[in-house]
């Protein structure tokens, strides 16, 4: 009964918090609901029009994230009044709707605002990365696990032409038109792309051709006898030995290094770190499945490797992946928040729990910095790890 | 606020910083490419680069990646790369030349002019569109023209149309593998002389202070060291008596608390709990029992001081960031040693000895413990690298000199050659006690050696 108590009330804050994620913008906001757009960011008119009785419905938490408070002092706490200087030079003092439930940080924004914006890219970040980690896990999980004992059988032909294919699309696709394509991501624009279309059809010609080519091989015009003998599984597991070596928020600071932290670049940092451990568990599963009876019917009856995988080896892979999921979100929550404690984590114009916290480390007095967006990041960890226990057992 | 957000590389981070050099000084790029040839920076990456036929040859460093860009989309789109060479170089040369000579005019309008034309220059220099060159080349006449610079412009127009009547643009299609006896891996890995290189165990300068980055990791490897290693024993040792005593104890409600404390820990972020301790514990306002931040007084110790009187300086200033290193590292012993545990219990000889007569605490203590030591060993080797990671925090919260603090800095200062220093000692610890725990399973568990046919 305890137990049960236990995983609702995870369940309950989970659900709080990806609401809270999820309509964040509509929750927390300067903007009215209704009324005039240019009325924004503006907090003396907002105001102004609650004071007026104006039919101006506001949102719970009447503040932007990261929007410093105009004409006050900066960190408030939960208990303080807020006091609003007008044009005048009067000190009003602010009605109740407008007071900072959870206080103010060190520029003067709202935390509470700050929390469920923070809670947004957390979880946004952990869900992604967490997709992609699990992807590539999987791939490499399979691939590893289902080959473990026999290696792979490759048309030479096949994998030479793949390998001069990937180089010639790389080398006609991305090198020769490196000014071009760095001129489409600094701005997306009709030219930039007509100025690309090269590439886009020579990408073509090339798909075409390799298709072409491996059709003409089928057909044994070319003699396609010859094999060779690839084993996945010593590659991959070369590959996890040596990203286990290295500690993981070590890597993923040396990568935060190398690419200017933003919202992507960490999902795709923490997802290509973070498939290591997946990975090795997925293998060792897909190995156990592979000894089961029903994996040889498969091959017997005549299924493709593809098939065997997407039908019979990812349903019977869901009870290990789902654990591994909610508690690989848990982590990258916790490494991200780090991440953004310590200064390394997106850039700061965005608001983080982390980044929240990290101003309590210079005004140790501002007990509501660490207290708030600290146990947020508790409960949410504590809840995905009581999930994934579940899931476990 | 400590942020990677930091303009332009690492280069232009040592001229502003330490060789306080003003990124608007006509000079800078000058400086910086100077710079880049002392560092070996403006060499290329590996032994071999796959680039095309145009360009094979030609390249050349050059101080922005702007100009890096649009020279080589150059020497692509033109095929023949002495003549762009030159026209670049003429470019370039021009345009110092101009800013130089013109930065003193007395006349207002004559100046603006310069700059105009500076300008156009630097807009050929850093393009990204081949067609605007023309227009671009007509303005710059046009200014060279009023400044009365007319041969310096005929020259400039002599080699773009050389440039254009040679043109080849075929070689840009054509793939070529160049081979480079020079480049910054060799450097890296074999050095430029006996003294330098990986090889001879020599990780490099630091790029910020331009110490060797050997002795800079000496130094600070030891709080590192010895705050992880102290939080591992302490961490291992309670971890392990609290869960076998829990084993055989009857105190029900003891063991509850300790199995909900267990779980609280084990999912308390560090910096949550970091700041919390110091807000409880050196705070002014509520009690100031702890240091805040460092490892030492304000001063450091005189050089008299004893190792004892040190060691009692220092001692409070490593409570907390132990207690932090030291929690959850702890709730996980304690959590994967009472499942070992309570597995080990459902095996036959331990239900054997139970049938014996044994209590619990003698079942516990001779016949389980021995057997769950193998696997604890292995966890601890598994252990490292994590404890290693989450210094990083810890140290950058409580500002100890520590690899920690140092990586946070290296980053944000885009110094590459400590960090991949810090990455290859780390990485080598691991594998190093990967090694060690594969040699104490030996001796700890006789059955996982190899047996000789």
């Amino acid at each position: 009964m305890r137990r049960k108590l236990k995983f609702r009330l995870a369940k309950l804050w989970l659900l709080t918090v990806v609401l809270l994620a999820l309509f964040a913008p509509f929750i927390a906001n300067e903007k009215p609901f209704f009324g005039n757009d240019n009325l924004t960011s503006d907090y003396d008119l907002s105001f102004g029009i609650e004071s007026k009785g104006n039919n101006q419905i506001l949102r719970p938490i009447p503040y932007s994230p990261g929007q410093p408070r105009q004409n006050d002092i900066a960190l408030l706490s939960p208990f303080q009044k807020s006091y609003y200087t007008n044009n005048t030079g009067q000190q009003i003092e602010l009605p109740l709707r407008f007071h900072h439930w959870l206080g103010t940080d060190a520029i003067g924004a709202d935390v509470a605002a700050g929390i469920v914006f923070g809670l947004r890219h957390s979880l946004i970040i952990a869900l992604f990365s967490m997709i992609f980690s699990i992807v590539i896990s999987l791939i490499a999980g399979i691939c590893s696990g289902y080959f473990a004992d026999s290696g792979i059988y490759l048309n030479r032909i096949k994998f030479v032409s793949l390998i001069i294919f990937l180089f010639l699309v790389w080398f006609y696709g991305f090198y020769t038109f490196s000014m071009e394509w760095h001129n489409l991501f600094q701005q997306f624009s009709l030219i930039n792309l007509i100025d690309l279309s090269p590439s886009f059809i020579l990408f073509l010609l090339l798909t075409i051709a390799l298709i072409l080519f491996w059709k003409l091989s089928n057909k044994r015009k070319i003699k396609a006898t010859n094999h060779i003998h690839l084993n996945p599984d010593f590659w991959i597991s070369l590959l996890t030995q040596v990203m286990v070596a290295v500690p993981q928020l070590i890597i993923i600071i040396a990568l935060s290094s190398l690419f200017q932290p933003s919202i992507i670049t960490l999902i795709i940092i923490f997802g290509s770190v973070l498939w290591v451990e997946p990975s090795r568990m997925i293998r060792a599963e897909v190995q156990r499945l592979r000894s089961e009876g029903f994996v040889d019917a498969a091959i017997v009856t005549g299924f493709s490797f593809r098939q065997i995988a997407l039908r019979h080896l990812i349903p019977n892979l869901i009870p290990v992946v789902k654990p591994v999921f909610l508690y690989g979100m848990a982590a990258v929550i916790l490494s991200e928040s780090g991440l953004s404690f310590i200064g390394l984590g997106v850039n700061p114009g965005t608001v983080t729990l982390g980044g929240l916290m990290a101003q309590a480390k210079e005004n140790i007095d501002a007990w509501w910095l660490i207290l708030f967006p600290g146990s947020c990041i508790f409960f949410t960890i504590l809840s995905l790890s009581a999930l994934s226990e579940k899931n476990k057992s | 606020m400590l942020s990677v957000y930091l303009p332009g590389d690492a280069l232009d981070y040592i001229l502003i910083r330490e060789e306080k050099t003003s990124i608007t000084s006509t000079n800078y790029e000058h400086q910086k490419t100077l710079l880049a040839q002392r560092l070996g920076y403006d060499k290329p990456l590996f032994y071999f680069s796959v680039i095309s036929l145009a360009e094979y040859g030609w390249q050349q460093y050059l101080p922005s990646e702007k100009q890096q860009k649009s020279y080589n989309h150059l020497l692509r789109n033109f095929g023949c790369g002495s003549e762009v060479f030159i026209f670049y170089k003429k470019i370039n040369a021009a345009r110092t030349a101009i800013t130089t000579s013109f930065a003193s005019a007395t006349d207002t309008a004559i100046r603006q002019t310069a700059s105009n034309a500076a300008n156009s220059l630097f807009q050929i220099e850093t393009q990204v569109k081949l067609s605007k060159n023309d227009s671009i080349l007509d303005s710059f006449n046009n200014y060279a023209t009023i400044l009365k610079l007319n041969s310096l412009a005929n020259s400039i127009l002599h080699s773009y149309n050389a440039m254009q009547t040679k043109k080849s643009s075929w070689k840009k299609w054509v793939p070529a593998v160049q081979l480079n006896a020079q480049n910054r891996f060799h450097d890296w890995f074999f050095g430029t002389d006996k003294n330098s290189g990986i090889i001879h165990l020599n990780l490099g300068q630091s790029l910020y202070t331009g110490r060797s980055i050997g002795s800079l990791l000496k130094e600070k490897i030891f709080w590192s060291l010895l705050l992880t290693v102290l939080a591992i024993i302490i961490a291992f040792i309670s971890g392990l008596l609290i869960s076998i005593w829990l084993a055989y104890t009857k105190n029900k409600i003891a063991s509850r608390i300790i199995n909900m404390i267990t779980v609280l820990f084990y999912s308390l972020p560090v910096y949550f709990a970091g700041t919390a301790l110091l807000y409880f514990f050196s705070n002014p306002d509520f009690l100031q029992i702890f240091p805040s931040s460092g490892v030492m007084p304000i001063g450091g110790y005189s050089s008299s001081a004893s190792f004892s009187e040190k060691f009692i300086g220092t001692l409070p200033y490593l409570i907390l960031p132990l207690i932090c290193y030291t929690y959850s590292l702890w709730a996980f012993v304690q959590r994967t040693s009472a499942s070992l545990i309570s597995a080990e219990f459902k095996k036959p000889y331990a239900l054997m000895a139970q049938a014996k007569g044994l209590t619990k605490k003698e079942v516990v203590i001779k016949h389980i413990f021995p057997n769950i030591i193998s696997p604890f060993v292995a966890l601890l080797a598994n252990m490292f690298p994590a404890v290693i990671g989450g210094s990083v925090i810890i140290e950058s919260l409580f500002s100890i000199p520590g690899m920690g603090l140092e990586l946070i800095h290296a980053t944000t200062t885009r110094n590459y050659p400590f960090i991949s220093a810090v990455i290859l000692i780390t990485g080598l610890i691991t594998i190093l006690l990967y090694l060690l725990n594969e040699w104490i399973q030996h001796y700890v568990d006789p059955r996982t050696k190899t047996v000789q046919p």
